[in-house]
């Protein structure tokens, strides 16, 4: 599966011991949490999982734009290349490109 | 860009809460009564998060876990 497996996963059990917890985390699960759900530490959980998918989610948005930015320039030669190769590396960069 | 969010779960009650929750983090969710449905949400579009309950039927949400991290 594509990129899946860079998404986190948090858990959830009916009855949670150390070692269901500690199989979840050992299988790729970033958080474990026990029910009947503390509704304002399932929040917490959530918004960090979601910060920590947060760059991936920017890098998606900005490749996303670019290629359709891209997608009007057309033409395969050295010199083209070439502009299209600076442009996307000052596209990584914060500063202002004249 | 909005989050989107996986919920595998059958739980109605469970689902409800969770749905509320994200809702105040501006995540839209999507729902998998189980693992079949849960892989096949993820081949539509890949989640930015998944929420699991470990023990549904058909390919249990471990199992679920453990294909994604492959």
């Amino acid at each position: 599966m594509k990129q899946a497996e860079d998404v986190p996963v948090i858990v959830m059990r009916e009855h949670g011991s150390i070692q269901t917890a500690l199989e979840a985390m050992k299988d790729g699960a970033c958080d474990f949490l026990t029910q009947p759900l503390d509704k304002d530490h399932l929040l917490i959980v959530i918004r960090k999982a979601l910060e920590r998918d947060s760059p991936r989610r920017r890098l998606t948005c900005l490749k996303s734009e670019m290629d359709s930015r891209c997608a009007s320039l057309v033409g395969t030669g050295t010199t083209i290349r070439t502009v299209m190769e600076a442009a996307q590396r000052a596209a990584q960069a914060d500063a202002g490109v004249l | 860009m909005n989050a989107r969010t996986l919920i595998i779960d059958d739980d109605k009650d469970i689902v409800t809460m969770l749905e509320d929750r994200l809702a105040t983090t501006g995540s839209r969710t999507v729902v998998a009564r189980d693992g079949m449905q849960a892989v096949e949400q993820v081949e539509q579009e890949v989640p930015n998060l998944v929420l699991l309950d470990p023990d549904r039927p058909r390919l249990t949400s471990l199992e679920v876990l453990k294909r994604l991290a492959n």
